[in-house]
């Protein structure tokens, strides 16, 4: 047989491929012992969370995936059919908790516990960098249903994520596995292409880019599954995600080195991406006004004592925009810029830390969006009709 | 199933295990049961289309011999060749434009634009088909053996986006008794490895900034433009290129040897160098079977073949799709081809007349000038719409936005920008890291040591970098 006559050529045992096959062994060795490295620089960054064990994401308030997996944390999202519901959301400020102590809450939480007596619950749906295309997506993903239909959405909203579109690959899987979720977002460009040209094609885009699940099995299931399985045998493919996420770690911080970037240096707005971001954000108080939500805006807190990335003109410039954007439409607005004091914040690569607070910081916020807004958040709706019935 | 997969890996792992160890005569149907297999895993129904384009071209042939090659049989022929290319690619195209022509006469008339999927591959197995009817009437003997035939045409590697197989380069490596050796095995794990690399690791890398600069909500400032369009030009190389190795590689551990498709077409001195090594099987398919019957039919003519260039080329573009872009892309080559031949014949040398100009600032002015112009086919080439790539040469001819992207962030400039320094350092470097190679090879061990450590840190980089799995850009063609 040919095979055999192969496997006894000593032209192939003697060639590159057994060292080759040697090194990789004894990479995935080496691998495998960086595994726990790895689950601690997970716990330490604080932009990632660590998943809580499997029995407590039955009482979790907050989607603890922060936007990688978000449709775990679904069926958490207190039912809105029993009681009026808040949902927060936004960038990482909305869960970060700088220099964490056991027991900490963050802001979502801090709302629970505060609405919960008057009969009102709170969730949190936010995820690191989160643009306006996705807090869009979870809108539309929280109020085109009667269980999940908010009566307030708390939007905290941050200048430099106007920098930033596209949906995360937790957030496409949410609307590749919802289809009703998928005909709402659809009816959404479909109704408001006029208005919102550059954002309604931007949806249509998403649409195609996350095919909805059809029936029977489909071929990327296969991969995922034998993917799955070879991980656990091979840890170079098991923690690929760890390493990759480790070598882009390693660049950017090679690129900081090069270029002398630091996370203050000025990060100039790019103006098609900044245009697209405002349509998104046009599109939340059109569909909120469509469902009966109240969308909430605010200015995100920054750190009074730390410099920012912000070119100041452009940033004032947005504040203004945002102030007016909400006063024309009549939609709940603040600036909390200012709320949290110099002394709450943290450190961030030995800096201070300019968009993450400690708890205490997190505590203020929620008690700022009480003051300012606890009324409204407190007020139940009427009832609206359904747009789709999966959840 | 997606070549740059794990799915794909076991695939393969299987087939060349069950190939070799099987009994001679059943290797070939074992070949044609997993090219079918591979073909149905993306959607089953077409598997009978490909049979019966199959059964149809192997009979047409065989009649097309008997008749000695009647043209009007031929003509025939390439017609039904054509009709479900027709139908599932140019549908929507013809329908859209027939009805904006007699919109223009004041019609309302709608043609309606059937919603249908594009089968994968069919542009390739249909000019396949084409090459093989065309030859057969110019005298060449058809394949007698029908499950020879099936294999011709389905052959997996080569099944989805070629290389483009004429029937002469295939049907006697299928009727002859193949041998595997080592050298075959070491040339199609290489191959394969390479592949991967290029498609996981660099043309995926670059995907995304690409998107971002050509969707159709963004209004990119000039930089954007030129950074995207550079990018698109390097992921559509590494992409395609990466999907050719990986055909060439998984066809040689079969005992096949294909054509390339490829030759470092960067690194072109004129447009005409370009195409003589960029997709070099469809390069040779637009020639023989397009530009040379045209410009034949017409040599009392010569100068008309000039014209028949450009036909050919635009004919070309319209091959990757129903798109005016397309068209364009084609045009504009077909343009810049003829204009090696005539107005710009000193600035860019003919390949087959100076393989270099005179000197090395000529040289570096051809080549410039080559990228330039081959860059500014890609924006037709990738862009949505004629509207959608009229803007971005707006935006760069106008400098809109001065040297600040609107789309793009920082990063993804210098991303693109240590991609291209890499590319260029490669293909300057290339000849004298060859020579160093040929020269260390002579010292075995440390030789096969370095080649090692250099293949365990490609696949490394492949696990690390891939994303997940990306379709082929050329697999919408």
């Amino acid at each position: 047989m040919d095979v055999v006559r192969l496997l006894l050529d000593r032209r192939l045992w003697g060639g590159a491929g057994p060292a080759c096959a040697v090194l990789l062994i004894l990479a995935n060795a080496y691998i495998a012992r960086l595994e726990r490295g790895f689950q601690e620089e997970r716990r330490a960054n604080l932009l990632m969370m660590t998943n809580p064990a499997e029995g407590s994401v039955a009482t979790s308030r907050y989607d603890w995936s922060v936007g990688e997996d978000p449709g775990r944390y679904w069926a958490q999202i207190p039912d809105a059919s029993q009681q009026p519901l808040v949902i927060v959301s936004g960038m990482s400020q909305m869960y970060a908790i700088n220099d964490p102590q056991p027991g900490d809450e963050i802001i979502a939480e801090h709302l629970d516990d505060a609405l919960s007596p008057h009969g009102v619950r709170a969730f949190g749906l936010a995820a690191p960098n989160m643009n306006n295309e996705e807090a869009l997506l979870y809108f539309v993903a929280t109020s085109f249903q009667a269980q999940t239909r908010p009566t307030s959405f708390v939007y905290g909203v941050c200048f430099d994520k106007f920098r930033n579109v596209d949906l995360r690959p937790g957030l496409m899987g949410l609307l590749r596995e919802r289809p009703g979720l998928r005909d709402a977002w659809s009816a959404v460009c479909a109704s408001r292409s006029i208005e919102y040209p550059m954002a309604c094609a931007k949806m249509r885009t998403a649409l195609e880019d996350t095919p909805g699940n059809g029936p029977g099995p489909r071929e990327d299931d296969v991969e995922h599954r034998l993917r799955a399985r070879l991980g656990l045998v091979v840890p170079m493919i098991g923690d690929g995600p760890d390493l990759n996420a480790k070598a882009q770690l390693d660049i950017f911080l090679f690129r900081n080195w090069l270029f002398r970037i630091k996370a203050t240096s000025k990060r100039p707005l790019l103006e098609s991406v900044y245009r697209l971001n405002q349509e998104f954000l046009g599109l939340m108080a059109e569909v909120a006004k469509e469902r009966s939500v109240t969308l909430v805006l605010y200015v995100i807190p920054l750190n009074p004592g730390a410099d920012n990335p912000y070119v100041s003109e452009q940033y004032l410039a947005f504040k203004s925009w945002l102030q007016g954007f909400a006063s024309d439409r009549g939609l709940p607005f603040a600036n909390l810029e200012g709320v949290v004091p110099h002394e709450d914040w943290g450190l961030s690569n030995g800096e201070p830390d300019f968009k993450h607070f400690r708890e205490r910081g997190h505590e203020l916020v929620a008690n700022a969006i009480l003051d300012r807004f606890g009324e409204i958040l407190e007020r139940a709706r009427p009832a609206v009709r359904d747009v789709g019935a999966d959840r | 199933m997606i070549f740059t997969s794990y799915t794909y890996l076991l695939f393969l792992s299987a087939a060349f295990l069950l190939h070799w160890s099987l009994p001679k005569p059943l290797r070939n149907p074992l070949l044609i049961v997993l090219s079918y297999a591979f073909y149905c895993s993306w959607k089953w129904q077409f598997g009978f289309l490909l049979l019966a384009v199959s059964i149809f071209t192997w009979s047409f042939g065989a009649l097309l011999a008997r008749r000695g090659g009647s043209r009007g049989l031929l003509a025939l022929g390439i017609t039904v060749e054509l009709l479900p290319l027709v139908y599932y690619k140019y549908a929507g195209f013809l329908a859209t434009n027939a009805t904006a022509l007699v919109s223009v006469f004041g019609s309302r008339w709608r043609a309606q634009v059937p919603d249908v999927v594009l089968p994968l591959g069919i542009s390739f197995f249909t000019f396949q088909g084409i090459a093989y009817l065309v030859d057969i009437a110019n005298g060449e003997a058809p394949i007698r053996r029908g499950d020879h035939f099936l294999l011709y045409k389905a052959f997996w590697p080569q099944l989805i986006a070629g290389p483009i197989i004429r029937p002469h380069e295939i049907r006697e490596q299928i009727a002859a008794d193949r041998q595997i050796e080592y050298p075959d095995i070491s040339e199609g794990a290489k191959r394969i490895l390479n592949g991967f690399f290029k498609k996981a690791v660099l043309a995926d890398t670059l995907a995304p900034y690409v998107d971002g600069v050509f969707q159709t909500t963004a209004r990119p400032a000039a930089l954007d433009c030129a950074v995207g369009t550079l990018a698109f030009a390097m992921q559509i190389y590494f992409d395609f290129g990466g999907y050719s190795d990986i055909a060439i590689g998984s066809a040689r551990l079969l005992g096949f040897r294909f054509p390339e498709n490829f030759d470092y077409p960067y690194a072109a001195s004129s447009p005409q160098e370009f195409w003589n090594r960029w997709h070099m099987t469809l390069t040779r398919w637009i020639r023989d079977y397009v530009f040379t019957p045209l410009a034949f039919a017409s040599r009392r003519k010569p100068k008309l073949a000039l014209v028949w260039l450009v036909l050919a080329m635009a004919l070309c573009g319209l091959w990757h799709g129903g798109r005016w872009t397309f068209v364009l892309w084609g045009i504009w080559h077909g343009g810049l081809l003829l204009a090696t031949q005539t107005v710009l014949r000193k600035l860019w040398p003919r390949f087959d007349e100076a393989k270099s100009p005179s000197g090395p600032v000529v040289r570096l002015l051809a080549w410039a000038t080559t990228m330039l112009a081959v860059c500014a086919g890609w924006v037709f080439f990738r862009a949505q719409t004629v509207r959608q790539a009229g803007a971005m040469f707006r935006a760069m001819l106008t400098m809109r936005g001065g040297l600040r992207p609107a789309v793009m962030r920082e990063n993804g400039v210098l991303v693109v920008a240590s991609f291209c320094a890499g590319l260029l350092l490669f293909q300057v470097l290339r000849p004298r890291l060859q020579r160093v190679a040929e020269r260390i090879a002579g010292y075995a061990s440390g030789y096969r040591m370095m080649k090692a450590v250099f293949y365990a840190g490609l696949i490394l980089s492949i696990v690390v970098f891939e994303r997940d799995v990306q379709a082929f850009v050329y697999f919408q063609f």
